[in-house]
C-alpha cells in the first residue's frame, strides 16, 4: 500500500468517524434520558464497532484498541447483562472525546493515563455488576480479548440456516439448550423454530432425554466462527449443521425471494421430483406437501421462518439503499457552486444581448438557458443544504455538561431539527448557539432550590426551534429562567456612559444593549459566560451572515433570542436598482413593494427633522434616500421609485432613481479593502461585466440614523446669532 | 418446591376424568415424576386436566412431556385439556425455543 492510498484511508476514516462520534454522542445522551431502548444501544454498540473496524484498518491502533474496551461494555449492555446508568453513560461520553482527541492529532501519550482511567472504569464496572451473571455457558472474563483478525475487521452481514438436532442425552450431560438459543440470538436476527416431530407419545418417551430439535435463521455480522463457538461445548454425537444462505449485504435490492419449495429441496426436506409432481397441482404448496405426507408441518413452518427473514433482509438493504448518500468533499461543492455563479452571469449577459439583438431565435434561446441555469442554481444550492438537527444535537452535550458544573438542573428540547440551512452558513452559526445555550444556563435558569421557591419545576428547560419562512431560517433559542432585569441593564449602560441617563429608551431598546461590545450585567465573571464578549460577538456573526437577532425577555419568565438567517449565502434574488447611473442590489427577500415617486410628491415631502417621510395608503412610512445617504449631488430624474421593504421588523422606504428588475445574485465578497465600508453586504456581477453593490437594509439604516444624529447635535451646538 | 398430583374425578356423565396439577419447580429434575402422573392419568381416565398454572420455573423438557400428552391424546382418544393459563414463565420458554404449543392455552377445563 503507497503512501498516499494510507494517506486517503487515514482522510477517509477521519471523515466517516467524525460522524460516527455524534453518533455514538446522541445515541448516549438518548440513552441517558431512555435507559431501557434497545434501538439506542444497538446504535451506541454499531457506532463503537464501526469505529474499531475502520480505525484498525486505516492505521489508528489506538483508537482500535481502546474503542474495542468500551465496545465490550456496550456488548454487555446489549446483551442485557450490564443496566445503563450514570457510569455507563459517563464511560461512553469520555471515550468519545478521547477517541475525538486521538482523530484531532492529540498523540496518544499525552492522554495515556486518562484512557487508562476510563478502561479501568469500564473493566470495574463489567466486571463489579456483571460478573457472575454472564457468560454461563463460557465462563471467563467479561471483558474477553478478541482474536486479532476479530478486533480488526468488521465482519459482514449475512444469514445463516442452523439445523441443530442434539443427541438424546443431551439434559444427561447438564446442558440446558435453552442457553444456547439465548446465545444464539445474541448475534443477531434470529428465528427459532423448535421440531417436535421426534417426540413420542407418553407411553414409549423417556422424559429425561432430549427429542427436541432445531431449525434455527440468524442473520449476523460475527461471523461463522461467533457461531460454532455456541456449540463449542457440545461433543460430536450433537448434530449442528450451519449454512451461510446468503450475504446479507449481496441479497438483491428487489429480490426473487425464494419459494417454499425451493428451500425445502435445498434442506434436503423434499425430494426435486416430489416438488415437481405437486407444483402441477396448483394448491398452496406448503399445504398440498403436509396433506400428502412428503413433509412435516414443523418443515413447512421452518423454511416460511427462513422465506421471511430473508424478505425482511431485502426490505432492510432497501431501505438502507434509498437513505444512501455519497460524501463529497466540501470544496467540489464550493467549486461547483462557483461554477454555477459564473454561468448565472453568463446567462444574464446572454440575456441582455439577446435584448439588444431583439433577435426572436436568440432570446428563445436565451430564455431555455435561463430556466435551466435557475434549476441548476436551486439544485447545486440544495446540495449544500444540511439539516441543522446536527448542531443542536451537539448541544445536548453542553446542556449535560453545564447544567452539572453548575449545580442547575436543565434539559433541552429541540423542534425542527430537519430544518435545512446552507453547509456554511451551519458551519459559522455553531459558536453562536453555544453562547447563547451557555447564557441561557448560566444567567438565565435558576439553581432547582430557587426553582422550587417561584413555582417552577426544578429542571429548567433549553427549549430551540428551527423553522423555515419564505428566504430565511428563523432559529429560537428560549428558557424558562429569570428573564432580563432591564433596570440592570440600562443602569450598567449609564454606569459605563454608553446611553445618558434621560435617554428615554423603550424596554426593547434598553434589551437590545446587551449586544453593544463589552456590555455584561453578569455580577461574576464566570468560566463559562459572562466575560461581555459573547452577545456582541453573536449579533456581528449573525449579522456578517445577513441575518438579524431580536431579543424578548420576560422578568422572571424567561428569555427568547430569535436568529433570522438567510438560506443560503451564494446566490440570493435580488432587485437590482439604479441610483445616479450605478447599479445597486436590494436582497428580494427583504422587499414588499416598490412606489412611484413624482416631482409632485417631491414637493409635498413631509419631514420630521432629517427623516423623510411618504404616504402610503393614507399613512406616513419613513424613507431614506440613498443619494443623499451616498452624497450624490447629481440632478434627479423626474419619477423616483421608493421600495419598501422590512428592517428588524419595521417597514422603512428606500429613495432610488430607478427599478431595473429581478436579478439571480451570485454574492461576492468585498475584497479586504472594502470590508469595513458600511450597507454593503457584498457585490455581485453584472450581465455586462459591470459591478454592482448588495445592500445591506440594516447597516444602512443604522447609518442613516447615525447621520441623522450627528446632524441634531451639530444644529443644537450651533451658536445663536443675536442681531445687532 | 414442586409438586405433582394426579387427581381422578367422576363427572354427573360417568365420565372419568384425571386432574394433573403440576406446580413449583418443573424442570428435568422431576421429568420423571410428572411423566409418571401423566401415564398413570391416560391409563386410568377417559379425559385429562392438566394445571400448569401453579408452575414457578420451567424447562425444556415440561415443553416435550406436553407435546408428549397431545400425542397420547390422539393415540388414545381421550381428551387433553389445559386448566387456566399457563404461567409466562412457561410461555417466555416455548417462545424463546420455537416451540408451539399443540394445545388451545386458554381453554376452559371439559366438565
Amino acid at each position: 500500500m503507497n503512501r498516499d492510498h494510507v494517506d486517503a484511508l487515514r482522510a477517509a476514516f477521519r471523515e466517516e468517524a467524525h460522524d460516527l462520534l455524534s453518533e455514538l454522542e446522541s445515541g448516549l445522551l438518548g440513552l441517558e434520558e431512555r435507559p431501557g431502548d434497545a434501538e439506542l444501544v444497538g446504535r451506541i454498540f454499531r457506532a463503537l464497532h464501526t469505529i474499531k473496524g475502520s480505525g484498525g484498518m486505516a492505521g489508528f491502533s489506538e483508537i482500535a484498541d481502546f474503542s474495542h474496551e468500551v465496545e465490550s461494555l456496550f456488548d454487555l449492555v446489549r446483551a442485557g447483562k450490564l443496566r445503563v446508568d450514570d457510569e455507563v453513560i459517563d464511560i461512553g461520553l469520555s471515550s468519545k472525546d478521547v477517541i475525538s482527541a486521538l482523530l484531532d492529532g492529540k498523540q496518544p501519550e499525552a492522554i495515556r493515563e486518562t484512557v487508562q482511567q476510563i478502561v479501568d472504569r469500564a473493566k470495574s464496572l463489567s466486571q463489579g455488576k456483571a460478573g457472575g451473571a454472564q457468560h454461563e455457558s463460557h465462563g471467563g472474563a467479561v471483558l474477553t480479548v478478541p482474536s486479532e483478525a476479530e478486533s480488526r475487521e468488521p465482519q459482514r452481514s449475512a444469514i445463516y440456516r442452523i439445523r441443530f438436532t442434539p443427541s438424546l442425552d443431551l439434559f444427561a450431560h447438564g446442558i440446558n439448550p435453552l442457553l444456547l438459543l439465548r446465545d444464539l440470538a445474541t448475534l443477531g436476527n434470529c428465528r427459532v423454530n423448535a421440531r417436535t416431530s421426534e417426540i413420542p407419545g407418553l407411553e414409549a418417551m423417556d422424559p429425561e432425554l432430549c427429542y427436541l430439535s432445531w431449525d434455527i435463521v440468524l442473520t449476523s455480522d460475527r461471523g461463522l466462527n461467533a457461531i460454532k463457538d455456541v456449540f463449542i461445548f457440545l461433543a460430536d454425537s450433537n448434530d449442528i449443521r450451519i449454512d451461510e444462505i446468503t450475504d446479507a449485504a449481496t441479497i438483491p435490492l428487489e429480490p426473487r425471494h425464494k419459494r417454499l419449495g425451493e428451500i425445502l429441496v435445498e434442506r434436503g426436506d423434499l425430494t426435486p421430483q416430489s416438488l415437481e409432481a405437486v407444483l402441477t397441482e396448483k394448491k398452496a404448496i406448503g399445504q398440498t406437501l403436509v396433506g400428502k405426507g412428503l413433509v412435516r408441518d414443523e418443515d413447512v413452518a421452518s423454511a416460511l421462518a427462513e422465506q421471511e427473514l430473508v424478505r425482511e433482509a431485502a426490505e432492510r438493504r432497501q431501505s438502507e439503499f434509498s437513505s444512501r448518500s455519497i460524501r463529497v468533499r466540501s470544496d467540489k461543492l464550493d467549486s461547483l457552486v462557483d461554477l454555477v455563479g459564473e454561468l448565472v452571469t453568463v446567462q444574464a449577459g446572454l440575456a441582455q444581448v439577446a435584448a439588444h439583438l431583439d433577435d426572436p431565435e436568440l432570446a428563445a434561446a436565451s430564455e431555455k438557458v435561463e430556466r435551466l441555469t435557475a434549476d441548476l442554481r436551486d439544485t447545486t444550492m440544495g446540495m449544500r443544504m444540511v439539516p441543522i438537527g446536527g448542531s443542536l444535537e451537539r448541544l445536548n452535550r453542553l446542556v449535560r455538561d453545564l447544567s452539572r458544573q453548575l449545580g442547575k438542573e436543565a434539559h433541552l428540547v429541540t423542534v425542527g431539527e430537519e430544518t435545512e440551512l446552507d453547509k456554511t452558513v451551519i458551519e459559522r452559526l455553531g459558536d453562536s448557539l453555544v453562547h447563547l445555550v451557555r447564557n441561557s444556563l448560566d444567567h438565565g435558569i435558576e439553581e432547582p432550590a430557587i426553582r422550587t421557591t417561584l413555582g417552577k419545576p426544578r429542571a429548567g428547560k433549553v427549549h430551540i426551534e428551527a423553522s423555515q419562512s419564505g428566504g430565511y431560517v428563523y432559529i429560537k433559542i428560549a428558557d424558562d429562567g429569570a428573564g432580563l432585569d432591564p433596570d440592570r441593564i440600562l443602569a450598567r449602560a449609564v454606569d459605563r456612559g454608553v446611553v445618558p441617563t434621560d435617554a428615554g429608551l423603550s424596554e426593547r431598546e434598553i434589551l437590545n444593549l446587551i449586544f453593544l461590545p463589552g456590555f455584561s450585567t453578569a455580577s461574576t465573571v464566570t468560566e463559562i459566560s459572562g466575560r461581555g464578549v459573547g452577545m456582541d460577538v453573536v449579533k456581528t456573526t449573525i449579522e456578517s451572515l445577513r441575518g438579524e437577532v431580536f431579543i424578548e425577555s420576560d422578568r422572571g419568565k424567561g428569555t427568547e433570542v430569535t436568529l433570522k438567517i438567510p438560506l443560503t449565502l451564494a446566490i440570493i434574488e435580488g432587485l437590482l436598482v439604479e441610483v445616479s447611473g450605478e447599479h445597486l442590489v436590494f436582497p428580494l427577500s427583504a422587499v414588499d413593494e416598490c412606489l412611484e415617486y413624482s416631482v409632485k410628491e417631491r414637493a409635498q415631502e413631509a419631514s420630521i427633522g432629517a427623516k423623510r417621510l411618504v404616504e402610503v395608503r393614507g399613512s406616513l412610512l419613513p424613507f431614506i434616500s440613498l443619494r443623499s445617504l451616498f452624497s450624490i449631488t447629481t440632478a434627479r430624474p423626474a419619477i423616483e421609485q421608493v421600495i419598501i421593504g422590512q428592517v428588524d421588523d419595521k417597514r422603512v422606504g428606500f429613495l432610488v432613481d430607478r427599478v431595473v428588475g429581478s436579478h439571480q445574485t451570485v454574492i461576492k465578497n468585498l475584497g479586504s479593502l472594502y470590508r469595513k465600508i458600511d450597507g454593503f453586504s457584498g457585490a455581485t456581477i453584472l450581465g455586462d461585466g459591470t459591478m454592482a453593490l448588495i445592500l445591506d437594509l440594516g447597516r444602512l439604516v443604522q447609518r442613516a440614523e447615525s447621520s441623522e444624529r450627528a446632524e441634531a447635535m451639530r444644529q443644537a451646538k450651533q451658536p445663536v446669532s443675536i442681531a445687532k | 418446591m414442586f409438586s405433582c398430583t394426579a387427581e381422578m374425578q367422576v363427572t354427573e356423565s360417568g365420565t372419568r376424568r384425571a386432574v394433573v396439577k403440576i406446580s413449583g419447580r418443573a424442570t428435568i429434575d422431576h421429568a420423571h415424576e410428572m411423566w409418571e402422573k401423566l401415564c398413570q392419568a391416560f391409563a386410568q381416565a377417559d379425559e385429562v386436566a392438566l394445571a400448569l398454572d401453579e408452575v414457578s420455573e420451567a424447562d425444556l423438557s415440561l415443553a416435550q412431556l406436553v407435546v408428549a400428552s397431545r400425542k397420547s391424546e390422539q393415540s388414545s382418544g381421550k381428551p387433553l385439556a389445559l386448566v387456566g393459563r399457563p404461567p409466562e414463565s412457561f410461555l417466555g420458554v416455548l417462545a424463546e425455543a420455537g416451540v408451539v404449543l399443540p394445545i388451545e392455552t386458554e381453554r376452559e377445563p371439559v366438565r
